[in-house]
C-alpha cells in the first residue's frame, strides 16, 4: 500500500509574535477567571441560603460541559476559524459571569456558571489557540510556542486568585463577577489578532473528513496512550487542588501554610509549562511526559513517607507546581506532529475530554473514598499508582507523522 | 531606538521575573493570607 507522511499543511498567515501575544493573553483570561470561583463558594452560599452541594455541583457540571464541548468547539475552530469560536465563548463566559451573579436559583446558577461557562472554555483555552499555533508557528518552535502560552494560563491562575480575592473584599460578590464579565469581553479584541486568513485546500490530509480523522485518531495505538495519560494528569492535579487543604487541616497544620502552598504551586506552574515546551524543542516528548508522571509519583511518596511539615508542603508544593500543567504542551505537540494541523483543535479537544474524565473522578473519588475510609491514604496511593502507569504507557508513543495512504491516481 | 536581541530577551526576563514575584509577594500579604485562608478553609 502506498503511504505518505501526514501533511501538516500549515497556513501561515499571521505573524509568531501576534500569535503568541494575542494567545498568550486570551489564555491568561479564559484560565485565571474560572481558577479563583472557589473563592465565591462562602459568599454565594451565604447570601443565597444555598447548601454548598448546589454550588459545587454547578462547578461539576462546568467541569464536565468543558470537556464534553471540547471536541465540538475544536470542530468548528478547525473548520471556521479560531476567530469566531473565540469571538462566541468571550461572549457566553461573559454571559455566564453575569448570570452567576443574577441567578437566584440553583438550577439557574448551574445554566450559567456550570453550562455558559463550561461551554465558553472550551472555546477559548488551550485547544483552539493551539490550532492556531499549530497552522502559524513552525514546527521547530512549536512545542516552545505552547509553552509559551501554557505559561501565560498558568501565569492567569496564578494571578486572579488574589486579584479575585480583592475584588469580592472591594466591591462584594456580585460586582466582582460582573466585573469579571467585562474582563472575559476582552477576549473579543484579542482574538482579532487571531484571525486567520481562509485555510488552505491543498494535501491529502486536508481532503480528510471529520470522521475519517475522528476514527483514524481513536485506532491509532499512541492517539490511546496520550489520551490514557493524560487522564492521569488530570486525575492527579484535581485531586492535589482540590484536597489538599482539606488533607493539610486533618493533619493540624495552619491555614497559611494551605495559602502558601497554593502560591507555590502557581508560581512553581509557570515556570514548569514553560520549560515543558522549551525542553519539547529538545528531546522527545514521550521521554519529557513519562519523566514528569514519574516525578509526580515520586514526590507524592517522597511527601507521604517524610514527617509533615509546614516545610515539607513546601517543598511538595514547588515541586509539584513544576509538574502542574507541563504536561499540557507536549502532550498537544505530539498530537500535532503526529496528525497535522487540520484537525487539531478538535483532536485536542478529545484529549482533554479525557483529561477531564479523570478531573471528575479525582474530585469524586477523593471525597468518596475519604468519606469511606476516613482519610486520604488510599487517594493518594491511587494517583502514585496512576503516575507510574502513566509514565510507562507515554513510553511506547509514537511522535512520528501518521503514515495515511495516498489517494486512488485519477 | 532599537533594542539588541540579547537585550530585548534580557529584559523579557526581567519583566517576567518582576511579575511572578510580584504576585508571589501578593499571597504574602497578611491581610490576604488570613482572607484567603478564611476561603479556603472555608471549604472544609
Amino acid at each position: 500500500m502506498n503511504t505518505a507522511a501526514a501533511p501538516t499543511v500549515p497556513n501561515r498567515s499571521l505573524s509568531m509574535t501576534q500569535v503568541l501575544i494575542c494567545g498568550a493573553a486570551i489564555v491568561t483570561l479564559s484560565m485565571g477567571i474560572r481558577h479563583g470561583f472557589g473563592l465565591w463558594l462562602q459568599p454565594v452560599t451565604m447570601d443565597r441560603g444555598w447548601t454548598r452541594e448546589t454550588f459545587a455541583f454547578a462547578l461539576a457540571v462546568q467541569n464536565l460541559m468543558w470537556g464534553i464541548a471540547g471536541p465540538f468547539a475544536g470542530m468548528l475552530a478547525d473548520r471556521y476559524g479560531a476567530f469566531k469560536v473565540l469571538l462566541a465563548a468571550s461572549l457566553l463566559y461573559a454571559l455566564g459571569l453575569v448570570g452567576m451573579a443574577l441567578a437566584t436559583s440553583g438550577l439557574a446558577f448551574t445554566g450559567s456558571a456550570g453550562l455558559l461557562i463550561g461551554m465558553s472554555q472550551a472555546g477559548c483555552t488551550y485547544a483552539i489557540v493551539y490550532g492556531v499555533i499549530g497552522r502559524n508557528v513552525a514546527p521547530e518552535k512549536r512545542s516552545w510556542a505552547m509553552g509559551i502560552t501554557a505559561a501565560a494560563g498558568s501565569f492567569g491562575q496564578f494571578l486572579m486568585v488574589p486579584v479575585e480575592n480583592w475584588l469580592i473584599a472591594s466591591f462584594g460578590w456580585q460586582q466582582a463577577l460582573i466585573l469579571l464579565g467585562c474582563a472575559a469581553l476582552a477576549m473579543m479584541p484579542l482574538a482579532i489578532g487571531l484571525k486567520e486568513a481562509p485555510f488552505a485546500t491543498a494535501g491529502a490530509g486536508q481532503q480528510q473528513s471529520i470522521g475519517q480523522a475522528v476514527r483514524e485518531a481513536f485506532a491509532y495505538r499512541s492517539f490511546q496512550l496520550l489520551m490514557a495519560g493524560y487522564f492521569v494528569c488530570g486525575f492527579q492535579v484535581v485531586f492535589i487542588g482540590v484536597h489538599m487543604p482539606s488533607y493539610l487541616k486533618d493533619q493540624g497544620l495552619g491555614p497559611e501554610v494551605a495559602t502558601t502552598a497554593l502560591a507555590l504551586i502557581g508560581l512553581f506552574n509557570v515556570i514548569g509549562t514553560y520549560a515543558a515546551g522549551v525542553l519539547g524543542q529538545k528531546l522527545a516528548k514521550r521521554h519529557i511526559l513519562a519523566a514528569i508522571y514519574a516525578l509526580r509519583s515520586v514526590a507524592i511518596v517522597a511527601f507521604l513517607s517524610l514527617p509533615l511539615t509546614p516545610m515539607s508542603v513546601y517543598v511538595f508544593s514547588s515541586v509539584m507546581g513544576v509538574l502542574w500543567l507541563s504536561t499540557i504542551p507536549p502532550t498537544n505537540a505530539v498530537v500535532a506532529q503526529i496528525f497535522g494541523v487540520k484537525h487539531f483543535s478538535m483532536l485536542g479537544g478529545f484529549v482533554f475530554f479525557s483529561h477531564q474524565i479523570g478531573s471528575f473522578l479525582g474530585v469524586w473519588l477523593g471525597g468518596k473514598l475519604y468519606d469511606s475510609t476516613g482519610s486520604y491514604d488510599v487517594v493518594w496511593w491511587i494517583a502514585v499508582a496512576l503516575g507510574v502507569f502513566a509514565a510507562l504507557v507515554n513510553l511506547p508513543v509514537r511522535e512520528t507523522a501518521i503514515q495515511r495512504p495516498l489517494p486512488a491516481a485519477a | 531606538m532599537v533594542l539588541s536581541p540579547t537585550l530585548r530577551r534580557a529584559l523579557l526576563w526581567f519583566a517576567a521575573g518582576l511579575a511572578l514575584s510580584l504576585v508571589f509577594f501578593s499571597y504574602l500579604q497578611p491581610d490576604l493570607v488570613v482572607d484567603l485562608a478564611n476561603r479556603v478553609w472555608s471549604c472544609f
